[in-house]
Parts: structure tokens; C-alpha cells; sequence
């Protein structure tokens, strides 16, 4: 429109775009505080302008869009850099709870407790008539085998919480897919209409960085402008439909198995367990089932030697009214009579944990005993009877063998590879303090009851190399011991260090990104000012128009 | 040139904050626990380090409290023989006195009287227990290892010994084994010292001697009390040799006692070394952090009042 009713609109559509200027300015100051906002900027455009006489003459402006201010490059960074993020900081904190179960581990708990174990096998070497120091060691060995309880409790507890955290996880992970899916069609639909959807583009950058601190995600950019996002390779929602994650618990592997139910894949969901390696669920699950479980191991081989090692020798041994073939602890192998009257006996331990046979065959007769392996019937080994008994080490096992008064006994022994769960049961036998093996000969009362050749030899096990299956050097319990707490120590210790150099790493990203997309205060107010100006600047336009129509309303009576 | 704005000052100032009571926080810990970990993951090697040293403690000290009941018990077995020593150089001076041509058997009678004292507290030194234990009955250490016959049912002055030939030991090094020093045998089979004089009535040896010695002075036998001095004296002998060599290993034991002292000494400066904190240079850090937060306060408090005076006035 032309002459002066378009000098008119000319300041109209300065009120207008100033005004949205205004509005936008207000809205990135009211917004300087909240998480994840992009500052807003107010695109002015001139109107197209009239052709007439001088020539073009312009028409005013226009707030012609309101752009989100990003840099994508830093925005994909910071979303991708989570992830790491994620893993470490649930890591630092799920075994900084392993950790804490090692508070001054040099000195207690279970290092004391073993210590304490061997060590008052000299007090009953060096006593040994006396039954106090017996009845001592065997509350000693309960004391110790509490402590292998105690810790077994400690990581089941940790486990059976993580596994909750991987639950919980999973379905954080599952509502923050089916609000992208739903982002994404917002986002599509306000494009449509021609706007600026940059509340929705916001959230939905915020809620992917949440997927990715949760888990290892991939997510593209299509060209229509929605968010594409794999997991475990696979597409997690179609136009339609949103695909599903699931925590379900193995009891067969004893672990987590992460599932995923494509949106457009009809059958069983598809495991991508061992493709989830990131975000606080991989760490979680990292956690759970490969450390702890490692820890466990570690702790049920310790428990297997201290019980195997301290039961073989002690079988060997007599106690003060001439027993013998008697298990101090609780034992890890299983004996089972297949023939005979039961006139004999026979104890069973794991001499060589790194050698030992599933199960063997022992036939025993007042001559002599003969142990063969179950599998293929070949003989192992053979040993002479003397004074009732015999002592054999055979298929990895050390077999102490009440010969039987008449005829034969055979035995199937079994069970030298099960090591899991032996910290769990690790307990002393029903022992009397008379019961306590430190003698090599014969004892009876009055007779041989100084003999202490055996609890020394017990004492000396805590020194010696022993060998533990999976280890390349053989290693005494206590050296075996301190490497599992070394373990944990260097995981705890790594978990921690790597934590903050990606806090450090995330914060200079997000300082970054604040930088380019967060508001400035001095910024905004200055704008503020400037479109303060050219609203009142456009006001007096119109101002000055309505004062000339008054002017040209008032000429024809002026005459 | 970077803009800088509202909420990343903020954040900034907060992460710099956090860091700053972060690295107070575990200077404090340390100087107030004094040690260098309180968890594996503090220092892993350092806890597995002290793990091993202080397992190489628990055993020096077991072997040093071994070596101590080893010493206190040979020193008493020592004692002992050096008094049966003194016992029976009283019983050789008696054999010599009663061997004089002047003596009647009234007073051989009178002497016999006086030799059956001395042979009873012999047995009763023989049977001394150490602690809980008799020490010169092998390794049956419940029960007397001498016996004296009752004289009114048996005959009189046999004193038979009831131990075994096998011995307890101490383990006074860090192996079960002879061979490699580690065990020293702290009881004695007692009648390969002072004799039996039931089974050999004939030996050489302080009971069946002395026992010889009683019978002639009551029969009167100039030739067995004769005879007497010199048996005596060949078991005063071996006890006073017995005795000697049990004086060296109890010395050797007080040096095996002292070189154990001083390697647990090492022990523990190695202890020390990896487990304990440097006081003065852990305090000084603390007090370094401590300065540290405060500047990190006041900057951060500066920087917030400096943009709102910009900002509001």
C-alpha cells in the first residue's frame, strides 16, 4: 500500500517484529537457567518492497522465523561423549561399593581372619595337649569361614541390587524411545505447518543424550529432519510402531540378558546382550556379570584351596584319641561307597585344583588301594596299607583310606571341578577339640599326645605355592588372596580416574555448547534495549503519520 | 573470542568448586587416617603390597613367639639338668666320703638314707613340667616320664621311665623341616640321659647308677661304692654335656629371636613405607587445598557479584 497510510504500516510492522524480537529476548532470559535450552534469535527479513515512482520503496519488515541456535557438530559430540560417561559413572559407583567392602582389607577381615587361622596352628603346635588352644582354632576356622560367607553375601547383595538398576534402566531407556518417536512426529508435523518447533528440537536433543548416557545408542539424522536411533543394530522405531527393550534375568548363565523387540519384526525379541558395552546399563551389566562374578570365582577358588589344602593335610594327621581320615573343613568333594561293608572309609580332597579329574574310581582292601579313572577305568595309582590305613595322591585328588577289616570297598569320588559356591559353604566339620589332627602318628591319651609334626605343616600351608586353575604361576593363599583385592583395587581405582576425565572431557563439551547456545544475560539485555528502541521508534512513525492525517483531514477548511 | 554466558559461568564456577572440596576432602582423609589407602582402589598395588608384608609379619611374628616358647621351655630343660648335675656331684661327693676304709655300715646305712633323697628329687627335677607338658618324656608329654617303684611291692630304687623316643618341636624358621633349620626339638626322650633302671639296670647313666650306688651302700660294698664314683661321675658327664649343648641352642635361639626383630623391624619401616602417610607433606596439602577452596569460594563469589553490579546498577 502506498502514500501514507503505508508510512502507517511501515511502523506497524516494526511494532510487530520488534515485539516478537521482544517476546523472544524475554524468553531466552527467562529460560537461562533451564537444562539443555538453546537460546532463541529472531530472523528479520524486509518486505518485499513497492514498485512504483521514485522507483522500489520499502514496505517495512518481517519476523520472519525464530532460529534455535546450535552448533551440531558440539551438540552430536556432547550426545555421542555420554555414553563413555554413562559406563564409567555407573562403574565408579557400583564398584566403589565392591571397594568399600575392602576398607583396610591389609589388616581385616578376611586377611585377618586367614592369618589368624594358620597362625594358632603353631599355638596348637606349640600346645599341644592343650585343649583351649584346640577348641581356639576350631572357633578360628567358624570365624573363617564366616568371613567367606560374609563376603559371598556382600557381592550377592551387590549383584541382586544391580540387577534392579538394569531393570530400572532398561525402562527409563523405553519411555525416552517412545517420546523420541513421538518428538519426532511433533517435530515433523509443526515443519509442515511452517514453523519453528525449537521447544520439541530441544527436548528431543536433551532425551537423546539421556538414551546415551543410558546406553550405547546410534542415532542419524534423516533428511525430513526426525532422529533415527539404533540399538544393538537394530532400528528402534518405525513411523508406527517403537521398539522394546527387556532385562531378562538368565538363571541357567546366572546374568542379564538384554532383549530388543524391533518395531517392525514380528518372533522372539533378539538378544543384544553382548552388543550393549556402553551407557550406565553396560556398566551396570559390565559390573554385575563380569567383575563381580569374576570376584566370586576368585573367592570360591581361595575358599576351595584354604578347604582342600588344610583338609588334606589334616586327614593325614592324628588327633589326640588317634583319629584319623578326619576333614577339618567342610569338604568341596563328594564321596560315594559303591561296594563293601562299610568296615572302611575313605576321605577325599583336591590335592592339584589345576589337574583335577572330574570323578575316579577307588577300590580299597586290607592290602592295599588301587584309585582308577572314572572315564576310562586306566589306573592312576596304587598304595600300601599300613596300620589300617593309606595315603594316596591320585587324579589330582589326596585320598586317605581306612583299609576295611575283610573283603574290599570301592568308592566313586567326584566333584574336584566344582568350585562355585564353595566360599558360600566353607565351614568347619563337627569337630572336638581331641578331633584337631596336629600329630603325624598315632596319639592316644598319655600316649604320643606331644606330637605336633602336622600342625606345623598346616601353618606352613599359608606359605606355600599352591595351584590355582586359570593362574599361570602357582601362588600361596595369600598371595592369591592380595591379587583379588589388587583386582578389584585396579578396577575401583580405574573406574574412578576414568569418571572424571569424562566429567572433565563432558564439562568442557557442554561449556562449549553453552558458549554457542546458552543465554547470555548482558546479552539478552542489551537486545532488549535495541528492540525496546525500535518499538518506540516505530510507534512514533505512526504517531508522526496520524499527526500529517490530521493535517491533510484539517486542509479543506482551512481555506 | 568466546562468549561467555550465565549458566556456563555458573556451571563453571561450580565444577571448579567441586573439584577444589574434592581434593580437600582427600587431603583430610588422609592425614586423619594416617594412611595412604583406606580401600583397594585408593592405591591397589600399595594395599596389595601390604597385604603381602603384613602376611610376612604374621608369620615372623608367630616364628619369634615359637622361638620364645622354644627358648623358655630348652632354658627350664637346661635348668633342670644343671641342677640334676648339682644333685649328683653331691651324690659322687657322698660315693667318695663313703668309700673312705673308716666308714661302718651304720654310717654306710645313714648315707643310703641320704643318696635315696637325692635319687627322689632327681626323678622329681626329671618329671618338672614346662608349662602344661613334661619335658623329658619324648612326646608323651602327659604323663611322668620317670616312675619310682614303690618299695614295699617292687623292687626297691628302679625308677623306669614311661616317654617315647620321638619329640615335639618348635618351628623356629619359615619351613617345616629339619634340614633347613626350621624345627628344633624342645622335649627330650629322658632315659637316653638319665637312664631306666628297669630296662638297663647296667647303664652308666644317673638312675640306674645312682640306683646301684644306694644298693651298695646299704649292703656295705666297699667294691660297688667304689665302683660308685666312677659311674657317677660318667653320669654327671653326660648330664653337664647335655646340659651344655642345650645352653647353645637356647643362646642360638635368642640370636635366631634377635636376626627375626630386627627383619620384622624391616617389615614394618617396608610397611610404613608403602601404607602410611607423609605427615608433614599430607598436611601441608591439606592446608594447600584448604587455601585453595577458599580463594576457589571468594573468586567464585567475586565473579557472581561482579556480573550483577554490571548487570543491575
Amino acid at each position: 500500500m502506498s502514500g501514507i497510510i503505508g508510512v502507517m504500516n511501515v511502523g506497524q510492522t516494526g511494532i510487530e517484529a520488534n515485539e516478537a524480537a521482544l517476546k523472544t529476548a524475554g524468553h531466552n532470559l527467562s529460560n537461562v537457567n533451564t537444562p539443555g535450552y538453546s537460546r532463541e534469535r529472531v530472523i528479520f527479513e524486509q518486505h518485499v518492497p513497492d514498485i512504483n515512482r521514485p522507483g522500489m520503496m520499502g514496505t517495512g519488515v518481517d519476523a520472519a522465523r525464530i532460529r534455535r541456535v546450535v552448533n551440531h557438530f558440539l551438540e552430536n559430540q556432547s550426545t555421542r561423549q555420554k555414553t563413555t560417561l554413562g559406563f564409567w559413572e555407573s562403574s565408579r559407583i557400583s564398584l566403589g561399593e565392591i571397594d568399600s567392602y575392602y576398607f583396610h582389607a591389609q589388616s581385616e577381615g578376611l586377611s585377618r581372619d586367614l592369618s589368624r587361622f594358620f597362625n594358632h596352628w603353631e599355638t596348637v603346635a606349640n600346645h599341644p595337649a592343650d585343649r583351649a588352644a584346640r577348641a581356639t582354632l576350631v572357633t578360628y576356622g567358624h570365624n573363617l569361614g564366616q568371613d567367606f560367607h560374609q563376603m559371598t553375601a556382600l557381592y550377592a547383595e551387590s549383584r541382586n541390587r544391580l540387577g534392579h538398576q538394569i531393570e530400572d534402566q532398561v525402562k527409563k531407556i523405553n519411555t525416552r524411545i517412545a517420546r523420541i518417536a513421538v518428538l519426532n512426529h511433533s517435530i515433523l508435523a509443526a515443519r509442515g505447518r511452517g514453523e519453528d518447533p525449537n521447544t520439541f528440537l530441544d527436548e528431543r536433543a536433551r532425551i537423546a543424550g539421556e538414551i546415551s548416557r543410558l546406553t550405547n545408542a546410534h542415532f542419524f539424522h534423516d533428511k525430513d529432519g526426525s532422529l533415527n536411533l539404533h540399538l544393538g543394530g537394530q532400528s528402534a522405531f518405525s513411523e508406527q510402531h517403537v521398539g522394546h527393550m527387556a532385562a531378562v534375568f538368565d538363571p541357567v548363565h546366572d546374568r542379564y540378558r538384554i532383549t530388543f523387540s524391533p518395531p517392525s519384526r514380528s518372533g522372539p525379541p533378539l538378544d543384544i546382550t553382548d552388543r550393549v558395552k556402553g551407557g550406565v546399563l553396560g556398566g551396570y551389566i559390565d559390573v554385575r556379570d563380569h567383575k563381580i562374578k569374576s570376584m566370586q570365582h576368585h573367592l570360591d577358588l581361595l575358599a576351595f584351596q584354604v578347604a582342600n589344602s588344610v583338609n588334606s593335610a589334616h586327614a593325614k594327621g592324628f588327633g589326640l584319641s588317634g583319629q584319623t581320615g578326619v576333614n577339618f573343613f567342610a569338604p568341596t568333594v563328594e564321596v560315594a561307597r559303591t561296594g563293601g561293608d562299610g568296615s572302611g572309609g575313605l576321605v577325599a580332597n583336591v590335592e592339584d585344583a589345576s589337574a583335577v579329574l572330574p570323578s575316579v574310581l577307588v577300590e580299597a582292601d586290607a592290602a592295599g588301594v588301587r584309585v582308577y579313572s572314572a572315564k576310562d577305568h586306566v589306573l592312576l595309582g596304587s598304595g600300601v596299607v599300613k596300620d589300617g590305613v593309606a595315603s594316596i595322591t591320585a587324579g589330582g585328588y589326596a585320598l586317605r583310606v581306612l583299609a576295611p577289616k575283610k573283603g574290599s570297598e570301592s568308592f566313586t569320588v567326584s566333584g574336584g571341578t566344582h568350585v562355585a559356591g564353595t566360599a558360600l559353604h566353607l565351614d568347619v566339620t563337627n569337630l572336638t577339640a581331641d578331633d584337631v589332627a596336629a600329630a603325624e602318628s598315632p596319639a592316644s591319651p598319655g600316649s604320643n599326645e606331644g606330637d605336633n609334626a602336622n600342625a606345623h605343616k598346616i601353618f606352613y600351608l599359608s606359605q606355600k605355592h599352591l595351584r590355582f586353575p586359570g593362574e599361570d604361576e602357582p601362588a600361596s593363599i595369600y598371595e592369591y588372596y592380595a591379587s583379588g583385592v589388587a583386582k578389584i583395587g585396579a578396577w575401583a581405582r580405574q573406574s574412578r580416574l576414568n569418571d572424571k576425565a569424562q566429567v572433565a572431557i563432558s564439562q568442557s563439551l557442554e561449556t562449549q555448547r553453552l558458549s554457542v547456545s546458552g543465554v547470555s544475560i548482558a546479552n539478552e539485555s542489551a537486545k532488549i534495549i535495541r528492540f525496546e528502541k525500535a518499538y518506540q521508534a516505530s510507534a512514533n512513525l505512526i504517531q508522526m503519520v496520524n499527526r500529517l492525517l490530521d493535517t491533510l483531514v484539517r486542509l479543506p477548511n482551512s481555506g | 573470542m568466546i562468549r561467555v554466558t550465565g549458566l556456563m559461568t555458573d556451571r563453571s564456577l561450580m565444577a571448579n568448586h567441586d573439584r577444589a572440596t574434592e581434593t580437600l576432602y582427600e587431603a583430610e582423609k588422609r592425614v586423619s587416617s594416617g594412611l595412604r589407602a583406606d580401600t583397594p582402589g585408593d592405591a591397589p598395588e600399595a594395599m596389595s603390597e601390604v597385604l603381602r608384608v603384613n602376611r610376612s609379619l604374621a608369620v615372623t611374628d608367630q616364628i619369634i613367639q615359637n622361638a620364645r616358647e622354644g627358648a623358655t621351655r630348652i632354658a627350664l630343660m637346661e635348668s633342670i639338668l644343671t641342677q640334676v648335675d648339682n644333685v649328683m656331684i653331691r651324690a659322687k661327693g657322698l660315693a667318695i666320703r663313703q668309700a673312705n676304709g673308716t666308714m661302718d655300715s651304720q654310717d654306710r646305712r645313714i648315707a643310703a638314707e641320704e643318696a635315696e633323697r637325692l635319687l627322689e628329687q632327681t626323678v622329681a627335677l626329671a618329671n618338672t613340667r614346662g608349662g602344661e607338658q613334661y619335658l623329658f618324656g619324648g612326646t608323651n608329654i602327659s604323663v611322668p616320664p620317670f616312675l619310682m617303684s614303690d618299695s614295699k611291692k617292687e623292687e626297691p630304687y628302679v625308677v623306669s621311665y614311661q616317654g617315647n623316643h620321638k619329640a615335639s618341636t618348635i618351628q623356629q624358621g619359615f619351613t617345616p623341616s629339619f634340614r633347613q633349620a626350621g624345627l628344633l626339638k624342645t622335649t627330650l626322650a629322658g632315659d637316653t640321659l638319665l637312664g631306666d633302671s628297669k630296662k638297663n639296670p647296667g647303664a652308666n647313666l644317673t638312675f640306674p647308677a645312682m640306683r646301684r650306688f644306694i644298693l651298695a651302700l646299704k649292703g656295705n660294698d666297699d667294691k660297688g661304692i667304689q665302683a660308685a664314683i666312677g659311674e657317677l661321675d660318667s653320669a654327671v658327664r653326660k648330664v653337664a654335656e647335655r646340659s651344655a649343648v642345650l645352653g647353645t641352642y637356647e643362646r642360638a635361639l635368642r640370636t635366631t629371636i634377635s636376626r627375626l626383630e630386627k627383619y620384622r623391624t624391616d617389615l614394618k619401616v617396608l610397611r610404613s613405607q608403602t601404607e602410611d602417610v607423609d605427615i608433614p607433606k599430607a598436611a601441608s596439602r591439606m592446608a594447600l587445598s584448604q587455601n585453595l577452596l577458599e580463594v576457589s569460594a571468594k573468586a567464585s563469589r567475586n565473579i557472581l557479584q561482579n556480573v550483577q553490579n554490571v548487570l543491575f546498577h
